[in-house]
């Protein structure tokens, strides 16, 4: 007691300042919860804050192509408003602003208005009637969405496509009958495209909200004498209308910043969009008029999501539904319950086989006409030299093999280092909960979802083409593919290691910690045991992401790093149908025996796919 | 100082004081209650002196150690304490079966195997849990888990035992059971036992002396009995209520050159003892409040009595509670055993013993009452 007293009388109040401030910093950094989150932190900084401003930089700055093509009498890095004038006010504004972002934006609002309610009704069958079959038919609902969004692109076009362009003709074409053009390329076929990648994902995020909605409330108003659609309107849409807000920003984000379907159907005849514009652009050095495009992206995103967080924020509070008396009813299909379980069985079944069966057929004809007198294997088995060029069937082509390989080695390394540093991130912010750096990283974990992946991959592209600091150039690396694959699904993989962690009570920890045990030891023994079984879903669903993502690693891979997805993109834009077919008909394998193992160990969060 | 001494701690959650300058001094083999509504910040406390929550200010000693002091710059690691914590929720490993749950604190300390098996199994049976060594926490109830949870804290012999809400979550009867089971751990093992309760009768029954708080702060620390019998102010004597005390608001009066107790409703007039007197001024807004048991219904007349209706009777078997009416008053009795009053006959009420507060203060003013009755 007389050493605090003489503590206190003896010491000057500046030096029993500084004292109090050193001790309360050495404590708060004695927490593990801070350290990670600080780690992560920077990790942060580094995979989604730097790309972030090299954005802005890179629209505001001149780059070296610009001043070495045009003969500027400018520094490489020096700024200027040239790129936003040429974007936003030139001549050129129209073709590189106006209609692409016109486009996307037309694109992204058909995709919710027909995904949205095509979803919403499949999720209300499935959870709310007595629809036979309803597991399957939900499981089997959400299979277009496991399978890759460009496949439908590619598989429009073994139907539709007509003899405008050159190369293998569609199906219907082939037969005889005349597609008209904007049935076979543009709008109306990527929206539709879209839509059957996208309608799952609605079904995913409304089902949950439904399947956790008492009926309860439901038949409080039916019993206090309200009709059964006044019950809908009044009680069911109003409580639904958070979850509705969240799908559709969330599919409208991601719509609108797509680039694998508008790029099949859309660059053919010009058809662009933001997201193939800034492609483009890259490719043709225009950097800096990309980034200001992709600005234009990432703004609206963010605009929408602001705006849902603000009408229905608010309501959110008021519909935390669910509980224990949860009690979910069945409507009564009554008679319409068989005709309406075939209609929607055959609906499904459609979306799902006729892509796969279609480009299977089309790469087992040789000349991709569905002339079925020239039936071949070639394209999957050819001999060296048999298939064009020098090429060899797919499953013989030493190229692919290797594509294979790296596609593989690409996702099991990816989704491992992704569902550890998620299990980090639900530990960092559930343990810190309320704390300003745990809401900090949350929130940044989830920016890479407004960021398009066309851009998120030009970017790192940039920032990483040359060393930078302590990091070396990882251009032409699997690393690179790594990081950025890791980076980009940091707001599924934060998610599902956060959800992971809020089951876990943090009591477990502590009373391990009351014990001595060493946080080393309190994870592996603890925390880890504890969270695998959310870990394990997690990783499965990187796994399938990552096997199947185009747009994100195209500007990234080199012949070194070429995967498969990367292959069938190049392979389209060269005219080689069939391959492409054959390949994507690969992918697609792959990527369904990864979402079946899925739904086998169970409990995998769908909505955490991402695209 | 006691063994665990709390000065002047306090802990701040953003602009919520969840326990606001606690002053406790916490007697070496003690059982000692912290008790309190939901939210007083009975279990903050105990996880700061567990070392599982920072204090914001203040000092904590434990067996005349310093182990936390912000200005001391002093900080003890909780696993150097020297406390063992049962959590509200029990916090059994879920992965781990009982064996393993009570063991992992002995590999801690590096204990041989031989060693930890004969120790887990005395101290298994000592809970008489042996049997259950390979069973999960999910295969066991809920009072079974409690068992397994007081054995690995007990286990490593912690010179304190703190202890959340322990019997929260079981149901009335098992609670009732294992209160006699913890009193004797407590007795047994001689540790200084830091007790988490929202329940008053919990309370009573197993303290040595208890610390009821309210927002944070303390609202009195003293002996069970001195708890229930004066209660220090109106928050406490409200809280103490079994199942509720007996309020009537009023203001001091006088009569008859004496100062009196007049209720604010109704015509009750209670003469003042001198002690009491002294200290109340007329005019001054008081509440008198009284333990049902300090009323006594009588069927019949009887002297310094107040008549009054009865408005219903509650039968518990080992008592009767009595709701009274009369013009203004309602008043609460116990009865021991099987009293049969019928509703709306009358009665006549006399009163043993009542408390004074003031109700600018809110604190006690004084008692009066010797068991006969004051009226
Ligand atoms: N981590 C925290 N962040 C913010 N506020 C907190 C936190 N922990 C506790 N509080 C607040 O501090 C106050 C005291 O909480 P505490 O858990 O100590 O109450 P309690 O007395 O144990 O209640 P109960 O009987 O319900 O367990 C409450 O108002 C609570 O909301
Ligand atoms: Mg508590």
């Amino acid at each position: 007691m007389s050493e605090l007293d003489s503590v206190y009388t003896e010491s000057s109040s500046l030096k029993l300042f500084i004292t109090k401030s050193f001790f309360r910093l050495r404590r708060w950094l004695s927490r593990p919860e801070k350290i990670m989150g600080l780690i992560l932190l920077a990790v942060l900084v580094i995979l989604v804050v730097m790309p972030l401003i090299q954005i802005v930089i890179g629209a505001s700055t001149y780059s070296y192509s610009d001043v070495s093509r045009r003969n500027l009498d400018a520094e490489v890095g020096d700024w200027t408003i040239y790129h936003w004038q040429r974007v936003v006010a030139s001549r050129m504004s129209p073709v590189l602003l106006i209609k692409p972002l016109l486009h996307s934006m037309a694109i992204a609002i058909g995709v919710v208005l027909v995904a949205l309610p095509l979803g919403s009704l499949l999720a209300w069958l499935v959870v709310r009637t007595d629809l036979p079959l309803k597991k399957l038919m939900g499981n089997l609902s959400i299979i277009p969405y496991v399978m890759p969004s460009w496949v439908m692109a590619l598989a429009w076009f073994t139907v539709f496509k007509n003899s405008r362009l050159g190369g293998a003709p569609g199906f219907l074409e082939a037969m005889g009958i005349n597609v008209p053009n904007w049935l076979s390329y543009g709008y109306i076929p990527i929206v539709l495209a879209m839509t059957i990648h996208y309608f799952p994902y609605a079904f995913i995020l409304v089902s949950g909200a439904i399947a956790s909605m008492d009926s309860q409330l439901e038949d409080t108003g039916r019993v206090l004498g309200a009709s059964q659609r006044t019950v809908l309107r009044k009680i069911t849409f109003p409580l639904m209308l958070p979850a509705l807000g969240s799908a559709f920003v969330l599919i409208f984000s991601k719509a609108l910043g797509t680039f694998g379907t508008p790029a099949i159907l859309g660059l053919p005849v010009k058809y662009y969009t933001v997201a193939t514009r800034v492609y483009h652009s890259i490719r043709g050095g225009n950097t800096g008029s990309a980034y200001a495009l992709v600005i234009f992206l990432i703004l609206i995103s963010s605009l929408t999501i602001y705006m849902n967080a603000r009408v229905i924020g608010v309501r959110k509070k008021f519909t935390t539904i669910g509980g224990k008396g949860t009690r979910v009813k069945t409507t009564k299909l009554g008679r319409a319950r068989i005709p309406v379980a075939v209609i929607v069985f055959t609906f499904i079944s459609v979306c799902i086989l006729a892509p796969l069966s279609m480009l299977l057929l089309q790469s087992l004809t040789l000349h991709g006409d569905f002339n079925f007198s020239e039936l071949t294997l070639k394209f999957w088995i050819g001999a060296p030299g048999e298939v064009y060029a020098s090429n060899a069937g797919i499953l013989r082509d030493p190229a692919v093999q290797a594509g294979m390989w790296n596609t593989i080695k690409l996702a099991v390394i990816a989704a491992l280092v992704a569902s550890f540093s998620g299990l980090f991130f639900g530990y960092a912010v559930v343990k810190a909960r309320g704390s300003f750096l745990s809401k900090l990283i949350e929130n940044l974990a989830f920016t890479p979802y407004i960021i398009p992946s066309i851009a998120f991959g030009g970017i790192f592209l940039s920032m990483f083409a040359r060393s930078w600091g302590p990091i070396p150039s990882l251009y032409g690396t699997f690393t690179l593919l790594v990081l950025v694959t890791v980076a980009k699904r940091l707001p599924y993989t934060s998610r599902t290691g956060i959800s992971a962690m809020m089951q876990i009570d943090k009591s477990l920890e502590e009373a391990a910690y009351l014990r001595g045990t060493s946080w080393v030891k309190r994870m592996w023994a603890i925390i880890i045991p504890l969270g695998k079984s959310g870990m394990m879903a997690g990783f499965i669903l990187s796994l399938i992401t990552s096997m199947r993502m185009l747009s994100l690693i195209i500007l990234l891979v080199t012949p070194k790093t070429m995967v498969l997805t990367a292959m069938t993109y190049r392979f389209v834009e060269q005219g080689f149908t069939q391959q492409a077919n054959a390949i994507a008909v690969l992918i697609i394998i792959m990527t369904l025996s990864g979402y079946f193992l899925a739904t086998v160990l169970g409990k995998s969060k769908l909505e955490h796919i991402g695209g | 100082m006691g063994f665990i001494s709390l000065q002047g701690i306090t802990k701040r959650y953003g602009k919520v004081t969840a326990v606001d300058h606690l002053n406790l001094e916490i007697e070496k083999g003690e059982f000692h209650t912290l008790l309190g509504p939901s939210g007083c910040g009975k279990t903050t406390t105990l996880r700061m002196i567990a070392g599982l929550e920072e204090l914001s200010e203040g000092e904590l000693f434990i067996n005349d150690r310093c182990v936390y002091s912000v200005p001391l710059a002093k900080h003890v690691a909780a696993p150097d304490r020297g406390v063992g914590l049962i959590f509200q929720s029990y916090a059994l490993w879920p992965h781990m079966t009982v064996y393993q749950n009570v063991a992992f604190g002995l590999k801690e300390k590096k204990f041989s195997k031989d060693r930890i098996r004969t120790v887990v199994t005395d101290m298994l049976e000592k809970v008489q849990m042996n049997g259950y060594e390979n069973r999960y926490p999910s295969e066991l109830s809920g009072g079974e888990q409690q068992r397994v949870a007081i054995a690995r804290m007990v286990v490593t012999e912690p010179p304190a035992f703190l202890m959340d809400e322990p019997l929260s979550n079981l149901d009335a009867k098992l609670r009732m059971r294992l209160r006699s089971e913890l009193k004797r751990l407590h007795n047994e093992s001689g540790a200084t036992t830091v007790y988490v309760t929202h329940d008053q009768v919990e309370a009573m029954t197993l303290s040595d002396r208890i610390t009821v708080m309210q927002l944070g702060l303390l609202q009195q620390d003293a002996t069970p009995t001195d708890l229930y019998n004066t209660p220090a102010n109106l928050f406490v004597a409200d809280f103490m209520g079994n199942p509720q005390v007996n309020k009537l608001d009023g203001a001091i009066a006088v009569k008859d050159g004496g100062k009196v107790y007049s209720s604010a409703t109704g015509s009750l007039t209670v003469p003042l003892g001198d002690d009491i007197a002294g200290s109340v001024s007329e005019g001054q807004e008081v509440a008198l409040v009284m333990h049902p048991e300090w009323l006594k219904a009588s069927p019949t007349p009887v002297a310094n009595s107040i008549e009054m209706k009865v408005y219903v009777s509650l039968m518990a078997g080992c008592e009767t509670l009595i709701f009274l009416q009369s013009d203004g008053l309602s008043l609460v009795t116990r009865e021991q055993g099987q009293s049969d009053f019928q509703a709306d006959t009358k009665v006549w009420v006399t009163l043993n013993r009542y408390n004074l507060y003031d109700m600018g203060t809110e604190s006690l003013v004084g008692t009066g009452g010797t068991g006969e009755s004051c009226l």
